[in-house]
């Protein structure tokens, strides 16, 4: 570790160099992936809405709705089913008519058909529900914005897609400019790493100063970087959250966990940081690793 | 202790450095390789280091004989843990003061930290360096530069020394001043020293190994052939 420092002080203008970079490699990955997952989450919000609404013929026994409630509620693909009975679709269409007797007149509750309203965890889901639903006995129409859910299936696709390829490139990007880096450090050390070789060194005994250099260097400017982004964020707050006045909560699902996004929590910049850090302590040692290779082995 | 036996060594241009050389050092042997510049005396110290390896014939070093020719990466860092090197230009790290150039050896052979300090002053105090622990190899003169790299060369325990031309920087004084670090180690180490410094040589009385272009011509102990 001493060591370490010491060859950091030693070499500042390429320690800086590879600082900088990383700084802004991870404010820039930072801004990304905070974006993209308020983005994804306000669309899982959207995909949640979208329902399917399932109309059954009048003379359907309750008892086999019922039975189709349970067996959706059952699949846990569900978040609400809300059973409309013919009363209630009366009530509704009663108050769609407003004022307007005539539409009233000579209609009573046994000419509507109960409806369940269906909303799916997940978007992908309704498809599937909806082919199910056609199959049952007593369904009369099936209804749901395929359209819509496709497109918003689409852009979620388009965005997650996006947003690899570019963190994709910047990974790619940092690791040839820190393995240039580590590349003049290595030949500013030349010498000496030839008296390490002749007294004997592993190559391990060489290589790791510099794999613990690397992994300084990258945790402070994702320490810096991080800090840097948190200040961002400080100060936009208040305008982000003008924005998103009418949004309660930004939820993701991962697996069984609910990451809240949004109003913004030390939970969810925690993970978004730290996952950052681990994304560039990988990407700093495959540079130390391919400099060494080049290099020294 | 090392061995070599019918060792031809070839250089990628076509030049060959050592033709068909058979020697034997044993263990603690005090030995001078002489001859002119091109002559191999380099060839046959980086040879046992492992950095050539022969296109026919067998090197063995140290004690469990490692045959050089064919090891490579760790078995030939443990075998260089045997030994120390001494060079003409030094060779010592310009940033680190004299106790941890010599510290560098220790650490490579993943000794004890608990025993850092004292095998570090011993072998300080073996070359008279024990005063200046924490002076910069800018602050040395070339000869106190020298028993640094000789410090260090013995650091660890290594038994087996080898110099390359360790007095061909040096003035008249100091040059006997290191050869006699040197001479101080017989019986203790075994010794290779590769120089041209006839006065030495003559003075000395050791064992000499005479090169001249890459044939070995003749292998003396004081003033009788051995082979």
């Amino acid at each position: 570790m001493r060591e370490s420092l010491i060859n950091i002080r030693r070499t500042p203008f390429q320690s800086l160099s590879m600082c900088m970079i990383q700084v802004f490699v991870t404010f820039l990955i930072l801004v990304v992936s905070t974006g993209t997952l308020f983005i994804l989450s306000t669309l899982n919000s959207v995909e949640s809405e979208p329902k399917i609404i399932v109309y059954f013929q009048p003379a359907t026994p309750e008892a086999e709705i019922f039975r189709i409630r349970e067996f959706l509620t059952g699949s846990g693909k569900t978040s609400l089913i809300n059973y409309i009975n013919k009363q209630q679709a009366y009530e509704i269409y009663k108050r769609q008519a407003g004022a307007n007797q005539l539409l009233i007149e000579d209609t009573s509750p046994d000419i509507f058909p109960p409806s369940l309203e269906i909303k799916a965890k997940n978007a992908t889901y309704l498809e599937e529900m909806s082919t199910y639903l056609k199959k049952q006995t007593g369904v009369d129409e099936v209804q749901y914005q395929k359209a819509t859910v496709t497109r918003l299936l689409s852009i979620t696709s388009i965005i997650r897609n996006s947003v690899i390829i570019f963190v994709g490139y910047l990974a790619l990007m940092t690791i040839l400019i820190l393995a240039t880096m580590i590349s003049f450090k290595i030949a500013m050390r030349k010498d000496e790493i030839e008296i390490f070789e002749l007294l004997g060194a592993t190559s391990r005994y060489i290589t790791k100063p510099f794999f613990i250099e690397s992994y300084i260097v990258t945790t402070f400017s994702v320490l810096v970087g991080c800090t840097l982004f948190g200040f961002g964020l400080w100060y936009m707050y208040p305008g982000l959250a003008s924005y998103l006045k009418g949004i309660a909560t930004l939820t993701l699902n991962v697996r069984e966990f609910v990451l809240v996004i949004w109003p913004l929590n030390a939970i969810f910049i925690s993970i978004v940081c730290a996952g950052t850090w681990l994304l560039m302590m990988i990407i700093s040692g495959i540079s130390t690793k391919i400099a060494t290779q080049k290099y020294l082995i | 202790m090392i061995s070599f036996r019918n060792v031809t060594i070839s250089f990628g241009n076509g030049v060959t450095a050592l033709s068909s050389v058979s020697f034997d050092i044993p263990k603690n042997d005090f030995v001078f390789l002489v001859g002119q510049s091109g002559a191999g005396k380099s060839t046959v110290l980086n040879s046992i280091m492992g950095s050539h390896r022969p296109k026919s014939g067998t090197i063995e070093v140290g004690s469990s004989g490692t045959k050089v020719g064919r090891i490579n990466g760790k078995k030939l860092s443990l075998l260089r843990q045997e030994i120390g090197f001494v060079f003409q230009d030094f060779k010592i790290i310009p940033y680190k003061n004299v106790f941890e150039n010599v510290l560098v050896a220790l650490t490579i052979k993943g000794i004890s930290p608990s025993l850092y300090q004292p095998e570090v002053m011993s072998v300080l105090h073996s070359v008279g360096l024990e005063n200046r622990l924490y002076e910069f190899p800018s602050q040395l003169s070339a000869g106190e530069q020298q028993r640094v790299a000789i410090a260090r060369a013995l650091a660890g325990g290594r038994q087996i020394i080898l110099a390359d031309e360790p007095t061909g920087n040096l003035d008249p004084k100091t040059t006997w001043e290191i050869m006699r670090i040197f001479t101080n180690l017989t019986g203790q180490r075994t010794v290779v020293i590769a120089t041209h410094n006839n006065d030495v040589v003559n003075s000395l009385k050791k064992r000499t190994i005479t090169l001249e272009q890459g044939h070995l011509v003749s292998d003396l102990v004081s003033s009788h052939t051995t082979s």
